[in-house]
């Protein structure tokens, strides 16, 4: 087994044309970034990662409480990647919560967007292999119950919430909450502390979060855990969150995938906006690094040209740390690397480890100094087996439509709470709208979409765009509200304008986008009120399905990266939706356009009403337990 | 019939102009007695024109040797040239050798820059300005200085574009070897050539950066050394 003779040419080389070690497209995103690492060659740019690490053990060590560094690269050099390694490192050696920030909705709102980027990313595994927002929950816990001198894994503490029953775990978080604020005078607002710490409760973490992301409860939901229906002010939670996790930990928050075309309102591109934001964020927090990565010409062109006092927060390590495209040893070290893992996977011992590239032609590629990405679509290109003198029908490599390429990158992203942005979800289906304009699906001929909702042309903050058309020779104009939120008011006002009943929007009907899940139902109220009325009245409620969303926000993603990271015009991207509609559930294929156009079917859905009967059964309930028993419950026994 | 050295100034200069154009067209030294036939006009007396040759020995147009006459090119192709742009040089009778001499003269001019003959013939400037920048080590140190100027004069904030890079440094090294040096400059670390978001491009903007082979246009570059 040991001899490489053992393996034969052939089998290697038909194992090279059965599958391309480099199939993987060579784009980081957030599901590298959190998931399953990209290949690394740590070697390369460690200067800019070991500064991240620097900057935490200097925090650490109390040189300083805070510090925020940027980097700049070229597209394609690696610098998701290297957000990416630091994750991964932090993950395995603890010590750091982290946090990744690349979409934010609403650029008007960036506020709201970071605190539900916030909350999704302390949703994911940390350093203990439980989520991090349990990390903090159990740091809070061990710090209310410091006296009695007993260190309680975030893990333990997790499974005790798990067997706990709703009445115990509830004076529970109460009784932890009311110490912990008594201990802790910093500890503004004990409705943070409590939503934490119902995130060690898997039967109630889901709400918990959707609380701390500003998603808003329902009232039902809100008194079983305590909690008003809304979390208030974002910047105010996000603060208190940042502050709470100083006390205990270091924190790593990272900026991504700021160059993009997005602006706001008032003409700002997204990296300026996010750069106003990390200012302020930077002024506030108690203890961490931020990190912001992005292209030296729009640090250059767009950053710099903010006042003095946003540049000096967005770098406050001076001047923007530089990316190294790939020299001749590194592309020889990140192609071993690739297939190293290839021919380990399938048991075969190549006669030399770049097999089938030689040293020579690797080293070559490093004359003009190409950034990762492209060294990485060259090898997929041109891995193959070199040429016999013999007549082989090679197959030509099959070359991937780009567009594909980019929308299969795209859609393998993990939406997280991505799903609760009405703003992200409206956008993308306002877009995919706009290409159905001059096509007739579901009866409907689609003039004109547009998110100038009011009579006098404004812009409205829940109903999102409409739908103007002719359906079977009537005019026709729907009013199309995504409505994620938990909590009633905002719900409650989404309702209002779907029903227009003061005609402030011309709407024909009126049409619901929501998911149906557990945290979404509605009390007796709203569907009694608005839900019922709307329906009757011809209007719909579209289940918002995140399989049919998907491709929508996917090649809504592609079109905002098409010129930096994918290297695309608009029309090979609106093309391809007229292609692959059928394949990928775009344009006149995909379920939830069709729906959202399709015939009001009169029936009021019956499975979206809150269940309040646990509410009632546990009020009647006597609470007796006393805080001994309680905190007894939390010695458990290693 | 007249005095010595009583020869209109013009008449001298004609007489100047078509040495310096025999001796051109002769390539070798030539013999006075051969160059009498040319310079002296018939009926003319020789001992006339001998100030034509003094003169021209002077300054260092032509040299004597015992072969004869010959041209000193430096001094002597520039005088000619200067020559026959003057409006003495005019004749009612002009011999077959002059016209052959003056198409001769006008097609070296054309093949060949010089001071007063702008040619915009591409290839040779490029072959001829090559000369002006020969070497790496000298195009980096002019290129940095360029950059530097750039840099600070423009607030670029070390993200100097290749094109007004090119722009500044001009023919004095042709596109080809500009191209080359560059991509030399950022293998040894002096530079980074960066793509990525170009505001301001324009296709001539694009023709003016540099192109690479795997990772497409660059259009900055930033020093990094």
């Amino acid at each position: 087994m040991t001899s490489s003779n053992f393996y034969s040419i052939e089998d290697i080389n038909e194992a090279l044309k059965a599958h391309n070690p480099f199939a993987q497209p060579p784009y980081v995103g957030s599901s590298e970034v959190w998931d399953k690492e990209f290949p690394d060659i740590t070697s390369l740019n460690a200067h800019a990662s070991d500064a991240v690490f620097q900057a935490i053990e200097q925090i650490r060590a109390n040189q300083y409480q805070r510090t925020s560094i940027t980097i700049t690269a070229e597209a394609g050099t690696g610098k998701t990647h290297l957000i990416s390694r630091i994750r991964h490192r932090l993950q395995a050696e603890g010590g750091a919560l982290f946090i990744y920030a690349n979409q934010f909705g609403d650029l008007n709102n960036i506020k709201q967007g970071f605190q539900r980027t916030l909350a999704d990313s302390l949703n994911k595994i940390g350093n203990e292999e439980v989520t991090q927002w349990q990390e903090l929950a159990a740091a809070i816990v061990n710090n209310a119950l410091k006296s009695n001198a007993k260190h309680l894994s975030a893990k333990q503490l997790v499974k005790q919430f798990g067997i706990s029953n709703l009445k115990i775990t509830k004076r529970l978080v109460n009784y932890l909450t009311d110490i912990f604020c008594k201990n802790n005078s910093s500890a503004k607002n004990p409705d943070i502390v409590r939503a934490i710490l119902w995130t060690l409760s898997d039967s109630h973490s889901l709400y918990a979060i959707n609380w701390l992301s500003g998603n808003g409860l329902s009232q039902h939901k809100a008194s079983e855990l305590c909690l008003p229906v809304h979390s208030g002010s974002a910047f105010n939670t996000v603060k208190q969150i940042l502050n709470l996790i100083g006390y205990y930990k270091e924190l790593v928050i990272c900026f991504d995938e700021l160059d993009s075309t997005e602006s706001n309102d008032t003409g700002f591109t997204k990296a300026q906006v996010v750069a106003g934001f990390v200012k302020e964020l930077f002024e506030n927090i108690r203890k961490g690094v931020i990190l912001t990565v992005m292209m030296p010409a729009v640090w250059v062109e767009q950053i710099k040209k903010l006042p003095a006092a946003v540049v000096a927060k967005v770098s406050a390590q001076g001047n923007p740390i530089d990316l190294k495209y790939m020299d001749g040893d590194s592309i020889v070290e990140l192609v071993t690397l690739w297939l190293k893992q290839f021919y380990q996977d399938l048991n075969l011992v190549p006669s030399y480890e770049t097999y089938p590239f030689t040293e020579v032609e690797l080293r070559e590629l490093s004359e003009e100094k190409p950034p990762i990405r492209n060294v990485l679509q060259w090898c997929r290109e041109n891995c193959k087996p070199p040429v016999t003198g013999e007549a082989e029908d090679l197959n030509p490599v099959e070359k991937l439509d780009p567009v594909e390429e980019a929308f299969k990158t795209e859609l393998a992203q993990k939406l997280g709470r991505n799903l609760d942005d009405n703003f992200l979800l409206a956008d993308a289906l306002l877009f995919n709208f706009q290409r159905l304009i001059g096509y007739t699906v579901e009866q409907v001929n689609i003039k004109k979409i547009t998110d100038k909702v009011t009579k006098k042309g404004g812009k409205d903050n829940y109903l999102n765009f409409k739908i103007i058309g002719t359906e079977n020779g009537k005019d026709v104009c729907i009013g199309v509200a995504v409505l994620q939120h938990s909590g009633g008011r905002a719900l409650g006002a989404g309702f209002k304008r779907l029903i227009d009943e003061e005609n402030k929007f011309n709407l024909s009907r009126g049409c619901l986008v929501r998911s149906k899940s557990k945290d979404k139902e509605i009390s007796n109220y709203l569907y009694n009120t608005y839900l019922e009325p709307l329906i009757l009245e011809g209007g719909e409620f579209v289940e918002l399905k995140e399989e049919e969303i998907k491709p929508l926000l996917a090649i809504r993603s592609v079109h905002k990266k098409r010129n930096v990271d994918y290297g695309l015009t608009e029309e090979q991207i609106f093309q391809f939706i007229v292609d692959k509609a059928i394949d990928y559930q775009l344009g006149v294929s995909n379920p939830l356009l069709k729906e959202i156009l399709s015939d009001p079917s009169y029936q009021v859905p019956d499975d979206v009403i809150e269940d309040d009967s646990v509410l009632a059964e546990e009020s009647t309930n006597s609470e007796s337990a006393d805080f001994d028993d309680i905190t007894n419950l939390l010695m458990v026994d290693e | 019939m007249s005095a010595k050295n009583t020869l209109p100034e013009n008449k001298i200069n004609q007489a100047k102009t078509r040495l310096l154009l025999a001796l051109f067209v002769a390539e070798e030294p030539v013999m006075r007695g051969k160059l009498n036939e040319k310079v002296v006009p018939s009926k003319e007396k020789r001992k006339d024109y001998q100030s034509v040759f003094d003169e021209l020995l002077e300054i260092g147009a032509i040299e004597k040797s015992d072969k004869g006459y010959y041209l000193v090119p430096s001094v002597g192709l520039k005088l000619l040239d200067e020559s026959l742009k003057n409006r003495d040089f005019e004749n009612n009778t002009i011999g077959t050798w002059v016209a052959n001499g003056l198409l001769k003269r006008i097609r070296e001019n054309e093949s060949k820059t010089n001071d007063f003959n702008q040619l915009d013939n591409q290839t040779q400037i490029e072959e001829s300005s090559n000369e002006a920048i020969a070497s790496y080590e000298l195009f980096k140190d002019i290129t940095l200085e360029v950059y530097e100027e750039l840099n600070r004069n423009y607030n670029l904030d070390n993200l100097v574009p290749i094109y007004r890079i090119r722009k500044e440094i001009g023919e004095k090294v042709s596109r080809e070897k500009f191209n080359q040096w560059m991509l030399e400059m950022q293998k040894k670390d002096v530079f980074q050539l960066i793509g990525g978001e170009m505001t301001d491009i324009t296709p001539q903007k694009a023709e003016d950066s540099i192109t690479t082979k795997l990772s497409g246009l660059r259009y900055y570059a930033k020093r990094i050394a």
